[in-house]
């Protein structure tokens, strides 16, 4: 293949920009103090992708729409579910090249591809969480919840542990 | 701690295996994070948050073990100006592997290039390395990085070695002129002022012992011997042939340009100045040395900033070549040495030399007129540029053109004083070398 131009690498931070100024406007809409923390995070995701910007905008803003909204189902909850998504992606690729670079669409076709499958899970366990109880739980349910979330756990450190970094 | 986490830490940043990301710690630690708090502080939307980032990274985690390799060109070589040079990266990586991200310049371009993002799987990509002007200049440093899917885990960055490529200036022909006959040498297509076997007609004269009998002409003789009653054959005397020597003597000392204001600033990305003194010089150079070396004369280099750098006389095709290779490292720096040294031996006596300079100091006006006052030819191409403008944030940038210009006139006429001509490089100089030449016959 002959090297073509592709489009600017600014693409990818401007989206990761994007993203974060529609959530901290979502979130300020809905009387959220810390919005503006997050945009602050985003920004700094935007200027700095391989800085831990990135992951605060995305934990801050799951906390902040914790606290706020009561189900995953609400409409807020759903958009900002891929935008938070496309933060963490758009900073990961975004990460390993400089602000300089050409980015050659053929390249994000795969990422695409797995984000539309990811959204689609994330839309299923929220319907799925949507029918369970919000009162007490069932004890056994309340133990299975817990068991699963000792082998997320474990399934993560062996993620994390299985390569350096 | 137990040894693989010991091990793990102890791999932490090593580029030359497959790694993980902070995108990867992010979403491993952040989205297990946020599903654990999720069920221990029973909220659903602290789950959902987390899962995606989970999945993400389940998705995305491969088993990525074989080394990928970027195969470049070992070297670029040497070209001429405006010609261009196709190079090929061969890539080879693990199927799993999903993005690679490159330095090389597209094609038509210059310099070595920006990073591009491409699918891994790409195989090979080709490029056509471009170059506006002549001389050594980095061509390319391929440096490159993997990366896995999203960007989680990657191989590298590894920094490439940079390939210089040198381009030699553009050979421009002009109609050379005659030159200064040596008195050694009788060949060439210079009229010497001895006899010899050329085809021209130098003097008709009475036979002496030694002529060749086919020289004699009988219609002269019979004439000669009409009027005088004896027999006296008379021989026809023809010019022998003769080449010359050029010595192309370059200042190297200086290199500037149109804005005084930028005389004492680098330019980046490369040696020489474009369009300023140094880059005229050498194409000056190169298009007299490549006519007069066309038509069989000896040509000769003399770097005025660096002797040691320079080139002996030579004839032929394999002297151009070396001219314009020595010509190129003649300009990798400016201002090598104060003084300018032109040493008796590297002019040869009947040579003629052209001095290539921009005549900003005294100390190359001394060393021209010690030239021609060891006997030798010297024509001075004054090389400062026609159009200066002041410094723009200097007060007294206007003054220092005044000041610059008319001590530019004071040396230029005392070169003159001392009888060398002085001419600009541009279209009349062939009619210049002609008309010296012809001057030099009367």
């Amino acid at each position: 293949m002959t090297l073509s131009e592709g489009v600017p690498a600014w693409v990818l931070r401007g989206t990761v920009l994007l993203a974060t100024a529609v959530i901290t406007l979502l979130l300020l809409a809905n009387g959220v103090a810390l919005a503006g923390l997050i945009g602050l995070f985003g920004l700094v995701a935007s200027l700095v992708p391989a800085s831990p910007a990135a992951g605060l905008t995305v934990i801050t803003t799951a906390v902040c729409a914790a606290i706020r909204f009561d189900s995953p189902l609400d409409i807020t909850v759903l958009v900002l579910l891929p935008l938070v998504h496309l933060v963490h992606i758009g900073s990961a690729l975004a990460a390993v090249i400089p602000g300089t670079a050409r980015v050659h669409p053929s390249a994000l076709r795969p990422a695409a591809i797995r984000f539309a499958v990811v959204q689609t899970t994330a839309f299923a366990a929220a319907a799925i969480a949507a029918i369970a109880p919000k009162s007490v739980l069932p004890t056994g349910l309340e133990i299975a919840g817990l068991l699963a979330a000792a082998g997320v756990v474990v399934v993560a450190a062996r993620l994390i542990l299985n390569r350096p970094q | 701690m137990s040894l693989p986490t010991i091990k793990w830490a102890s791999k932490r940043g090593d580029e030359r295996q497959w790694r993980n990301t902070d995108a990867m710690f992010r979403a491993v630690v952040g989205g297990a994070g946020l599903v654990v708090a999720g069920v221990l502080a029973h909220s659903l939307v602290l789950v959902v948050f987390g899962v995606p980032l989970l999945v993400s990274a389940a998705l995305a985690t491969r088993k990525l073990d074989r080394e990928p390799t970027v195969s470049v060109p070992q070297s670029v070589g040497t070209v001429g100006s405006g010609q261009g040079v196709e190079v090929k990266f061969d890539i080879e990586a693990d199927p799993d592997a999903e993005l690679v991200a490159l330095r090389a310049p597209r094609p038509g371009t210059l310099g070595v290039g920006r990073v591009h993002l491409m699918p891994a799987k790409i195989g090979e990509v080709r490029t056509e390395l471009r170059h506006a002007g002549w001389g050594d200049s980095v061509a390319l440093r391929p440096d490159y990085l993997f990366a896995g899917p999203d960007g989680l885990q990657v191989h590298g960055p590894h920094l490439s070695v940079e390939l210089w490529r040198r381009v030699l200036p553009p050979v421009s022909l002009l109609p050379a002129g005659p030159l200064s006959p040596r008195p050694s040498g009788l060949v060439g297509v210079h009229r010497s002022p001895r006899p010899g076997d050329s085809t021209e007609l130098r003097d008709i004269r009475p036979f002496h012992s030694g002529d060749q009998l086919k020289r004699i002409d009988w219609r002269v003789s019979l004439r000669a011997s009409a009027a005088t009653g004896v027999l006296t054959p008379h021989v026809r005397e023809y010019h022998a042939d003769a080449d010359a020597t050029l010595i192309l003597a370059i200042d190297t000392r200086v290199d500037v340009g149109p804005n005084i204001g930028e005389w004492s600033l680098a330019v980046l990305g490369t040696a020489v100045r474009p369009d300023g003194s140094l880059d005229t010089a050498v194409r000056a150079a190169t298009a007299l040395g490549a006519s007069y070396l066309r038509q069989g004369d000896r040509v000769g280099l003399v770097d005025l900033g660096r002797p040691h750098l320079s080139l002996q006389p030579g004839s032929g095709t394999r002297q151009l070549l070396r001219l314009r290779h020595q010509l190129v490292t003649c300009s990798r720096a400016v201002g090598y040495a104060s003084k300018p040294i032109l040493r008796p031996q590297q002019a040869p006596s009947g040579a003629l030399v052209i001095v290539f300079s921009p005549f900003l100091d005294d100390a190359v006006i001394d060393l021209t007129a010690t030239v021609v006052r060891r006997g030798t030819r010297v024509l001075a191409m004054d090389l400062l540029p026609e159009r200066l403008v002041p410094a723009a944030r200097e007060p007294y940038g206007r003054a220092v053109l005044e000041v610059l210009r008319a001590e530019h006139a004071v040396r230029l006429e005392t070169l003159r004083q001392h009888g060398i001509p002085v001419m600009r490089w541009g279209g009349q100089v062939p009619g210049m070398l002609r008309s010296l030449a012809r001057g030099r016959r009367r």
